[in-house]
């Protein structure tokens, strides 16, 4: 079977509903045309069957994920250089305990006192107030973000 | 009003809220309202779940939202939705979604319509993109260079490509009458 430049005519007549005897009569002639207007006059009663039976969801309901995804899709954009810092952070821990434990190993776990030459009572309990000091800024402060977030309404409440 | 401290911190969401609030949801809802039932029948009919129609067609209206394209004309829109439909229909496919069709009980169909039923054999039968070839021509009534925008193929393969399903589905559709 060979395609028949007058298929688009046969889709136009069928959708529109607009038929001349002049089309018709090639309908007739052409088996190309006639296969077009089987499957097409199909697929539009389906499609017409489907519009029947069917409720869409609402444009509102619509309307107001769009927000929620964009809202979403805003806070992982401002979160992205703190996930950014924490991740940072971790790596220099890391890389520090790294450092650390190389340099115990190397020393054969003995002359640790020599390679950290502050392990006194002094030094030790200021590096310990130090560690704390921070600690308890990072918690005042983690806590003052979130409770910032929550009642702006960015966050929602636990 | 009280200016928050950490507005720094939150502000990119403020702007997305701007944004949001520039486009018209009166537009949006002229918009939905004109194209939404095509868009779902095609979705529906590609896919052969109202589930994944559903779900689909929302998404289809978010991305098209959330990239800020609009306004624009409503012939372009559409042109717009059907590409952002067909590349959604083609995700699903691509992560294996595509094995099972709902049946027609399960739709709502009724079960007295045996053509709907054939239509639904046949398309299921065919492959995803044979589907929505069929659909953009012969229900959209798409010519072979929006066929193309529409689904990202070249506009010299649209014909041939077309001519073959729509074989393949005449075939499908009343098979003793096409062997000849």
């Amino acid at each position: 079977m060979k395609r028949c430049e007058r298929e688009s005519e046969v889709t136009a007549a069928l959708r529109a509903g607009l038929w001349t005897e002049e089309l018709r009569g090639h309908l007739r002639s052409c088996a190309s045309c006639a296969e077009t207007e089987r499957v097409a006059s199909a697929l539009l009663l389906s499609a017409a069957a489907m519009g029947e039976l069917h409720e869409l969801p609402a444009a509102d309901l619509v309307w107001r994920r769009a927000r929620v995804g964009m809202q979403e899709e805003a806070l992982k954009r401002a979160m992205r250089p703190l996930i950014f810092m924490r991740r940072v952070s971790f790596g220099c821990v890391a890389g520090f305990a790294v450092w650390v434990a190389w340099e115990l190993w190397r020393s054969g776990f003995s002359g640790y006192r020599q390679f950290l030459p502050g392990m006194n009572f002094v030094a030790t309990g200021a590096a310990g107030v130090g560690v704390a000091i921070a600690l308890l800024l990072m918690g005042v402060g983690s806590w003052y973000l979130l409770h910032a977030s929550r009642q702006s309404g960015i966050m929602p409440s636990a | 009003m009280r200016v928050h401290k950490t507005e720094a911190l939150t502000a990119p969401i403020a702007w997305a809220d701007e944004e949001a609030d520039a486009m018209d949801e009166q537009e949006f809802r002229r918009l939905y309202d004109a194209t939404a039932r095509p868009i779902f029948a095609y979705l529906m009919g590609v896919s052969g779940r109202r589930d994944v129609a559903d779900d689909l067609l929302q998404e289809t209206y978010c991305r098209i939202l959330a990239r800020r394209v609009l306004p624009m004309e409503e012939s372009e829109a559409r042109r717009y939705l059907f590409r952002v439909a067909t590349n959604l229909l083609r995700d699903r496919w691509r992560r294996g979604e595509d094995a099972r069709w709902a049946e027609p009980a399960e739709e709502g169909f009724l079960p007295d319509a045996n053509m709907q039923l054939d239509v639904r054999v046949a398309m299921r039968a065919l492959k995803p993109r044979e589907r929505e070839l069929l659909w953009l021509a012969y229900v959209e009534g798409m010519n072979h260079a929006e066929i193309a925008a529409a689904t990202g193929l070249s506009a010299m393969s649209i014909r041939l490509l077309l001519f073959r399903a729509r074989r393949k589905a005449a075939a499908l559709l009343r098979p003793d009458e096409v062997k000849r």
